[in-house]
């Protein structure tokens, strides 16, 4: 997938369980799964946002592009 | 929680259908030959006439069968699954079996207006579940996304 989600980095950098992210952004363990594992399809303005402010941070530090390797 | 009632009525009748079918294998020579003797000679062969449903009998079956598992999913709250799109499909390819058997049928053995009309409602019942599949395709690729929406 072009669009990597790196909140695994930005867990250890605040020094933060999955489940208390979950908890604070106001969405599932599942949805949560589902967004760390590149799974999500599409997020909503308002779950970034959540996420956002749950962990002090732009969403650059959560969303990185990396194009396509097409042979 | 009246759609949960229809759905349970309909899979309930296609269930009796079934068990109707599984009777009428057994039972059509001598039905056919009760109904013949009622009715008078409609100028048909007896034995192509038997040999002829039981042919038409087996795209039948499984389409009820197709049937009743596309109410299982629907009751399951699994409305557009992989297998009801599957099952569409198969739906659709037995109905238009039974068009292309009730075609010969009409153009050889009997040469009458219920066999066309057969005919027409078995391509029709083909058009339509096809349609549907292409729909339930749809909707689930719909579906998915929004699942997996976060």
């Amino acid at each position: 997938m072009p669009i990597i989600v790196n909140v695994d980095v930005m867990l250890a950098k605040r020094k933060m369980s999955s489940s208390e992210l979950a908890e604070k952004v106001g969405i599932t363990q599942a949805n949560l799964s589902i967004l760390k594992n590149n799974k999500a399809k599409a997020i909503r303005f308002s779950t970034l946002e959540a996420l956002c402010i749950a962990l002090d941070c732009q969403p650059a530090d959560i969303l990185e592009y990396v194009p396509e390797k097409s042979n | 929680m009246k759609e949960s009632i229809v759905m349970k009525m309909v899979s309930g009748l296609i269930t009796l259908f079934i068990v109707l079918m599984m009777i009428a294998f057994f039972t059509i020579p001598f039905l056919v030959n009760w109904f013949n003797e009622l009715t008078g000679d409609g100028g048909a062969n007896l034995v192509w006439l038997k040999v002829f449903l039981y042919l038409t009998a087996i795209p039948f079956a499984v389409l009820l069968v197709m049937a009743k598992k596309l109410c299982l999913n629907i009751l399951k709250n699994n409305p557009f699954s992989e297998s009801t799109i599957q099952a569409l499909n198969i739906i659709s390819i037995c109905a238009f079996v039974d068009f292309f058997l009730y075609t010969i049928g009409t153009i050889t053995v009997f040469k009458n207006l219920l066999s066309f009309t057969l005919m027409i409602a078995a391509f029709m019942v083909g058009i339509v579940s096809l349609v549907l599949s292409m729909l339930a395709k749809r909707a689930q690729e719909i579906k998915d996304e929004n699942d997996l929406t976060v």
